[in-house]
Order: C-alpha cells, then sequence, then structure tokens
C-alpha cells in the first residue's frame, strides 16, 4: 500500500512492506492458475487434436500418458499439488520439461527485452526531453512525429519492413536468431520490438517535463540564478521520473517475457513465441506455465516499481 | 471441356521435368537408383537448411513430417525406400524370406554393423524397436501401421498399460544376434515398405534395455544420450535454433553413399516467409517456399534453377458429412454431394487461394502411389455447372429451392478461409444455393472432425507409405477409425475385404484402383479437388538435394536420401 509517511523509519517499513506484497502474491498465482487451468480445459480441441487425426488407441494411450484421461478436477488437484512442489509439468507437444523450456525462453527474451527497454528508456526520455525543451520548436516537432509514428507502427509491420530493407536489400543485419554482442543479429530485433515503447515513453516524458517545467520550485531555481542544466538535470528530470517509472515497469515486464511477433519474425526461440505456440497446440503443460510465470514477472515488477517511487519521490513512504 | 487438356499439360510438364532430371542424373553422377549422387561434389562442406522443428526424437513415438525428416538421417531400418518407392535392404543384407503362408519373415542383417557409439548394432535393436512402438506407455503415434504384427495391437490396447506377459507374446523375436523373425497375423503384401518406416528403427538395447525405457527429449543433453546407425549422428540440439549433424563414422553404407560433408545445420524457422527471407540473404542454403510469395519467388529464382517444385503424395478436396440427411440420403445424396463437387473449379481454385501452388485432380489416390491419372474422372466429377445444376435438380432441388443452409468448417489461415470463401461464392452463382462459414483454430477443427461435428470441410489426407492401401485403410470402409465423414459403400466394403490381405500383388492394386474409382465417382465423404506440392528454394552450389527432390520427402528436398547431400566447388 502506497501512503505518504512520516515517522522516518522507513527501512524497516519498506520490507515489511515487500513482506507482505510477496505474501499476496500466492493468493494472486493461485487465482491466476486456477481461472486458466479451467479457461483453457472449457476451449474445444485438444492437445492431441491434430490436423492429421490419430487412431482411437493412439488417442487413449496419450490421454493416458498425460493424466488428460482423468476427471477435470483430479487434473487439477494434481497440478496445483505438482506446483506447490515447483513442478509446472511436461510439455504436451515435446515431452520436455516446461520449467526448461521457460528457462531456455526467457534466457534469450529477457536479453532481448532488456536491450530492447534499454533503447526504450534511452531513446524515448532523450526525445521527450528535447521535445519539451524546445516546445513548439523543431525539435518538438521532431520528438512528436517519432512518438507518434512509433506508436502508429505496429512491431509486425515494422519488423518486416525493416527485414526487408536492411536485411534482403542492403545486406547490413542477419534475418535470423539473436546473439548478444553481434550486431548483426540484435539491431533490428531490438528496433522492432524497443520503438513502439521508446514512443510511448517520450510522449509520457515530454508531458512530464513540461508539467515540472511550470512547477513553482523551478521558478524558483532559475531565479536563484541556477544553470539551465543543474534545473533541468538536478530538479526537472528527477521529478518528472515518477510518471516514467510508472510506465516502465509494466513495459519492462511486457518486454522482458517475449514477443511473439518479433520473435517469430527473426526466429528467435524466447519464451514468448513458445506462449502463443503452445495456446495454438492446446499445449496444457506450456499455457500454464508461461502464465504463472507472467503473473509472477508482472507482480514482481510492479513491487519494484512501487519502491522505485520511494526513491524517485523522498514523500513518498510504505507502511 | 477445356480443363481436362489443362490437367494433362501439368502433368506433362511434371513428366518432362522428371525426364530432365533422370537426364541430367545420368550425365552428371551415378544413379543406381537409390538416388543421385553428383560427380561434381567436393569432399566437405557444409549446409545449413530451413525446416520446421519437430517434437520429438523418439521415433517409436513420432508423427510429424520434421520429426521423420531428422530421425530418417541419423537412424535407418532394416530396408529403404528406393526412388521408385519400392524397398531395398538397408541394415537388412536381403529382402526378407517370407514363410509359405505369408505370415512369418526372416531377416538376417549385414555383417559388422555397429552404432555410432561403437556397440554391435544386433537383432535384439530391431526387435527392441517395435517392441517399443507396442508398448502402450510410450503411446506411439504411428503403431496402427504395425497392427499386423502378432500381439501388438492386443499389448497396445492393454487398458493397464505395459505387460510384460503381453509384450512376450508381440510376434517379433531375435533369433541370433544377426536373425529376426517376425509374425504378422495375417499375409500383407505391403509388410517390407513397413519395415522401412521410421516405427520400426532400431532402438540400442545397450542404452534402452526395456522398452519402456524414456527417450531422450529434444533438448542439449540428446546427442550424447543417444546412439545413431543413419548416416549422420546428432552432434548438438538446440531447441527452438537449430539441429548439428555430423557424418556417422559407422555408417553402414548400404547404398553405397556416404556424406561428404562436414556438417549439416537444420535450422528451425517456424515461419516460410522468414526462412525464404533468410534464403535471400545466404543465411539458409534450402528452404520450403512462402506460398504467399510464389509469385515473386518464381519470377527471381526459377531463371537460375534454384526454384524446385516436386509433387506430392496427398488430396485434399471438400469433405462431406454423410450422416447428414441431405448429403447422405441413400436416393437423392449422391446427386447432391456431385451438384456440390461439380460446381468447384479447381483450377481457378488453386489459382486464387494457392497461387498456382497445387495440382487440380479427379483421382482420390495420386497415380504415382497406385491411383488414377488426375484428369481420369473428369467427366464424372469434373467443374461442369450445367451438371452440377442437373444434379441439384435431380435430388428434388431445382435451382437450389429448399436446399437447406450447410456450414463450411474451416481452419483459420488466409489460404483456409480463400477456399471456404471460394466455395460459398460457386455454390451461390452456380447452385444458387447459400452455405455459411465456420472459421476455428486448428484443434477446434480436429476437434470437431474427430467428433464428426461438421457438414463439410475442406481437408484430405497425405500419404504414410506410398501403396494404395494407405489411402484407404481406416478411411473409406465402413467404421474405419479415421472415416469422420462416414463413408458407408457395400462395394467398397467388399473390396477392401479383398484387397487388404491378397497376396497376388497386381490384383491387389487393381483392387484399389477400383476403390479410388468408387469413392472419387460416389463422391464417398470426399469431392477430391487438389494434389498437394512442394515448393523449394535450393542453392545452386548444392549438390543431391534438387536432383532427389521427390515424393519420398519428409520436409526437405532428398531427406529421404540425405547420405547424397553436398557442396559442389
Amino acid at each position: 500500500m502506497l501512503s505518504l509517511f512520516s515517522d522516518g523509519n522507513n527501512d524497516k517499513a519498506m520490507t515489511g512492506y515487500i513482506i507482505r506484497r510477496v505474501l499476496r502474491m500466492i493468493p494472486l498465482l493461485w487465482a491466476v492458475a486456477t481461472v486458466t487451468f479451467f479457461l483453457m480445459h472449457a476451449v474445444e480441441g485438444g492437445p492431441f487434436d491434430r490436423e492429421k487425426e490419430l487412431p482411437p488407441n493412439v488417442l487413449a494411450n496419450l490421454e493416458k500418458k498425460y493424466n488428460v484421461d482423468n476427471p477435470l478436477v483430479e487434473q487439477y488437484g494434481l497440478y496445483l499439488l505438482n506446483l506447490v512442489q515447483g513442478d509446472l509439468g511436461l510439455s504436451f507437444e515435446t515431452n520436455r520439461e516446461v520449467s526448461t523450456i521457460i528457462r531456455e525462453g526467457v534466457e534469450v527474451s529477457a536479453q532481448l527485452g532488456a536491450s530492447a527497454f534499454l533503447y526504450a528508456m534511452v531513446f524515448g526520455m532523450t526525445m521527450g526531453v528535447i521535445s519539451a525543451l524546445n516546445q513548439n520548436r523543431l525539435g518538438d516537432y521532431l520528438g512528436v512525429f517519432f512518438a507518434t509514428i512509433g506508436t502508429a507502427l505496429p512491431n509486425f509491420i515494422m519488423a518486416t519492413f525493416l527485414v526487408i530493407i536492411f536485411s534482403v536489400q542492403l545486406g547490413w543485419f542477419d534475418v535470423l536468431g539473436w546473439e548478444l554482442g553481434n550486431y548483426r543479429k540484435m539491431v533490428l530485433p531490438i528496433l522492432a520490438l524497443g520503438t513502439l515503447p521508446a514512443a510511448y515513453i517520450a510522449r509520457v516524458t515530454r508531458a512530464s517535463i513540461l508539467e515540472v517545467l511550470n512547477q513553482d520550485y523551478i521558478r524558483t531555481a532559475r531565479a536563484k540564478g541556477l544553470a539551465e542544466r543543474v534545473v533541468v538535470l538536478r530538479h526537472t528530470i528527477k521529478n518528472a521520473m515518477v510518471p516514467i517509472l510508472t510506465v516502465a515497469g509494466p513495459i519492462f515486464a511486457f518486454l522482458v517475457t517475449g514477443s511473439f511477433i518479433v520473435e517469430r519474425i527473426f526466429a528467435i526461440n524466447g519464451v514468448g513465441r513458445h506462449f502463443v505456440t503452445a495456446v495454438f497446440q492446446r499445449d496444457y503443460g506450456v499455457i500454464m506455465g508461461t502464465t504463472i510465470f507472467y503473473a509472477v514477472i508482472i507482480a514482481a515488477a510492479n513491487l519494484v516499481v512501487d519502491i522505485l517511487y520511494a526513491v524517485a519521490d523522498p514523500r513518498i513512504r510504505y507502511r | 471441356m477445356k480443363r481436362p487438356r489443362r490437367v494433362r499439360w501439368l502433368w506433362l510438364l511434371a513428366a518432362l521435368a522428371a525426364i530432365v532430371a533422370v537426364a541430367f542424373a545420368a550425365c552428371d553422377g551415378d544413379d543406381d537408383g537409390d538416388g543421385v549422387v553428383s560427380g561434381d561434389r567436393i569432399q566437405g562442406g557444409e549446409l545449413t537448411l530451413a525446416t520446421i522443428e519437430g517434437d520429438a526424437l523418439d521415433p517409436h513415438f513420432s508423427s510429424f513430417a520434421s520429426d521423420i525428416s531428422l530421425q530418417r538421417m541419423i537412424w535407418r531400418g532394416l530396408y529403404t525406400l528406393d526412388a521408385s518407392n519400392e524397398p531395398q535392404p538397408s541394415m537388412a543384407a536381403s529382402l526378407p524370406d517370407i514363410s509359405e503362408d505369408g505370415k512369418t519373415y526372416t531377416i538376417t542383417l549385414r555383417d559388422g554393423l555397429q552404432w555410432s557409439d561403437g556397440d554391435d548394432l544386433l537383432a535384439e535393436d530391431f526387435v527392441m524397436g517395435i517392441l517399443r512402438t507396442c508398448n502402450p506407455d510410450n503411446a506411439g503415434e504411428y503403431q496402427y501401421v504395425l497392427t499386423n504384427i502378432a500381439g501388438c495391437d492386443d499389448h497396445f490396447g492393454n487398458d493397464d498399460g505395459f505387460d510384460e506377459a503381453l509384450e512376450n507374446l508381440v510376434g517379433v523375436q531375435a533369433i541370433d544376434d544377426t536373425t529376426i523373425e517376425i509374425t504378422i497375423a495375417e499375409p500383407q503384401p505391403t509388410f517390407t515398405i513397413i519395415l522401412s518406416l521410421w516405427m520400426t528403427f532400431p532402438a540400442p538395447v545397450h542404452l534402452f534395455p526395456n522398452s519402456g525405457d524414456a527417450w531422450p527429449d529434444p533438448g542439449p543433453s540428446a546427442p550424447g544420450q543417444l546412439a545413431f546407425n543413419g548416416p549422420y549422428i546428432l552432434t548438438a540440439y538446440t531447441p527452438g535454433d537449430s539441429a548439428v549433424l555430423e557424418p556417422n563414422p559407422n555408417w553402414a553404407a548400404p547404398n553405397g553413399i556416404s556424406p561428404t560433408l562436414d556438417k549439416v545445420t537444420l535450422r528451425f524457422i517456424d515461419d516460410e516467409a522468414v526462412s525464404t527471407n533468410a534464403y535471400r540473404t545466404g543465411e539458409v542454403d534450402f528452404t520450403n517456399v512462402d506460398l504467399a510469395q510464389l509469385s515473386a519467388i518464381k519470377s527471381d529464382f526459377e531463371p537460375t534453377g534454384e526454384y524446385v517444385r516436386v509433387l506430392f503424395p496427398g488430396t485434399v478436396g471438400l469433405q462431406m458429412q454423410l450422416t447428414h440427411p441431405v448429403l447422405g440420403d441413400p436416393d437423392t445424396g449422391l446427386d447432391v454431394r456431385l451438384a456440390l463437387r461439380r460446381s468447384i473449379d479447381e483450377f481457378t481454385e488453386n489459382e486464387v487461394c494457392f497461387d498456382g501452388g497445387r495440382v487440380p485432380t479427379t483421382s482420390w489416390i495420386p497415380e504415382v502411389s497406385g491411383g488414377h491419372p488426375p484428369d481420369a474422372f473428369e467427366d464424372v466429377i469434373g467443374f461442369n455447372p450445367d451438371a452440377a445444376r442437373a444434379h441439384l435438380e435431380a435430388a428434388g432441388f431445382p435451382d437450389g429451392e429448399g436446399f437447406p443452409t450447410l456450414s463450411i468448417l474451416v481452419r483459420d489461415s488466409p489460404s483456409n478461409i480463400c477456399v471456404a470463401e471460394f466455395l460459398q461464392e460457386g455454390f451461390r452463382t452456380i447452385l444458387n444455393i447459400e452455405t455459411t462459414i465456420e472459421v476455428v483454430d486448428g484443434p477446434t477443427r480436429s476437434a470437431r472432425f474427430t467428433a464428426e461435428d461438421f457438414e463439410l470441410f475442406p481437408g484430405g489426407w497425405i500419404q504414410d507409405y506410398p501403396d494404395p492401401e494407405n489411402w484407404v485403410l481406416g478411411l473409406a470402409e465402413t467404421g474405419g477409425s479415421l472415416n469422420n465423414y462416414n463413408c458407408s459403400d457395400p462395394e467398397i466394403d467388399a473390396l477392401v475385404e479383398q484387397a487388404r490381405f491378397n497376396t497376388n500383388n497386381e490384383e491387389r492394386l487393381q483392387q484399389y484402383k477400383q476403390i479410388n474409382e468408387l469413392i472419387v465417382t460416389r463422391v464417398c465423404g470426399i469431392g477430391v479437388g487438389l494434389h498437394l506440392a512442394n515448393d523449394y528454394l535450393i542453392k545452386p552450389f548444392t549438390v543431391g538435394l534438387a536432383e532427389n527432390a521427390r515424393g519420398l520427402d519428409a520436409v526437405i528436398a532428398g531427406d529421404w536420401i540425405a547420405e547424397a547431400w553436398g557442396v559442389s566447388e
């Protein structure tokens, strides 16, 4: 819970606050797991409904093998029992441990997502600051133009154009894969994934900085004769950070958990691709595992953002 | 009617291409009938081939084409199919010795066979392969192909799973280290073909002593946990990314062909649009073509000879639910079905929805698999608006009057939706009848098909093994396990009974031809329309891919004889 708090014993209060938030994640995850489990089974079609139909006795043995021949409630109970022991089960498609699939995918998605996040934050905030400091001038128009284009252009279109122009036509970058440190495999996926959030951050930054620039304390700082650089860096940007952090948390969670579109277009083995593919294949194990994983990441990202509020704004305290 | 002539043209062109390919092979390398090995290849080199990632490495479980493609590179069975779809000895020393009653197969292995890890490859390994497929706990998706092996069905169908006593009754045993004896329930002319298929590949008993032992899943540790007897060994596997193959030092080279490449990388790419782009940038040397770009690809790559089309043994059309009171009416149903089929212009459909990527046909079984030529039944079921209207009138629905609104169930993909809309428009303009289109995703469509919960359903069949029985058994006889459209025709049933275990091969093939004719002309559950084709892009410096591209390919051109792949200077 976020509130104004002024007794000065903030560290202890924050620790308690974090513990409570973590404990509250348990019922949240249970709810997510339960809703996902029953929704998933309510959808028509199952993991063994193939393009080429399987004979009945093969189907029966597959259902036995993956315990989907038991009553649904029994399957649910068994899943929860395994879940509390940290066992996310097996993929119905590949028979591999879901936890292994997620771990492998997350490694790649997190690298790509973190890189895209870095690009989005640095480029987006830079564009936002330039826009705000040059309101209604060329710099502002450029920033707004970027923000508008970046927001309007879906990443599958951007990724396709990037590939056709910079890979197929110019040969500057590779079409396939992701490899940390190899610019040929990094630049296009980062641009495709990070441009939309960069544009969004640019808009939020611009609006937030313009609001702060109109505050009395900025006027006071300028009246005191502080250099414009100090006014901007120390007083304006820091105070404009709260709205940016508010959107940065979900953006970070969104980016590091993978993007089906970008991972598919660049043939990157990330977790986003697994999640969407699993839904289309009715791979119950992977659907459950990735959904719970996403719930954990989003809850954790929100918690981190709440904590960072206090860092950015000393008036915010926790109890 | 001009359309039959067009079909003939297509087949003539295909035949011409085949003749040119064979002539080229004869001039350029040695073709012993098992595949082309070009003379200008170099020793060494690497290839990177785009493919879709499979689901499993276990040949006794797998059903996906991409699984089977990889498995045929790293394992081989007792027999292998040659370019003419004829079984040839592979790990076996010769064709099987078949008992007089046709029920006992005795097979002797070649001398000195070894697994890639140096262990001897013995008869017990082949026995274990079959036992694994028959083990219910492994839930092998192609067990049904082994249904004729004595005791295999009994074990596989056991409600309580694995049963040692039942496994002991499965009709396969190692007589000694190099002799295998297989007992089948009924004489089966195609059984030697079956022994070339992946579900009979050997399992290394020294690594998996029991038939229920877990086979490694496709992951980084898999290569170290397996042994191989195919032309290549799996040296690395990165899920979602790639598999790396290198030549097997213990490959027996039964066809005299050993790999010349140092390395083959299978790059897993889900989307053919992506792999086509990667082909253009040189990141892969082979890809299946993105049909949405077919015109551009033909224009760019046909002049360079990099674009290759190969007829594929698959047939699609409009499947019809014969339990529906109108479609399956014993007196008028046939006229209704003929009216629907004859109002489908499969030539235009092929151009509009597949950019010409398929082959219009009126035969269910492709000619290469023992069926008829594509235009064989053009006069009976081919596109003919006047005949279609006449059939509908004969069924009691003149100008579509009183005809119920039927639903077309279709999977959610651009080409499938295109097909449904094409059919809908044809039915409306030619027959004056209305249909609705129900778009669902793949699993839902399959579940509805299995539950027989559909009226009209664009779909078909892809061959598992090259024999006409694979196009009939389970699919066309009354109560067949895959006969979800409920084709039920006493003449077909009688012919299936006669053909199934007929050891007179010529007569048997003739019977299947008759069945094909009955399925087609009685529109027994399907109004056939298009044969499938594979469209490839292959770099000109590769050897053995384009030359060996055939209907035997699982996914990659010439993957039925991957040992013949190489690169030229």
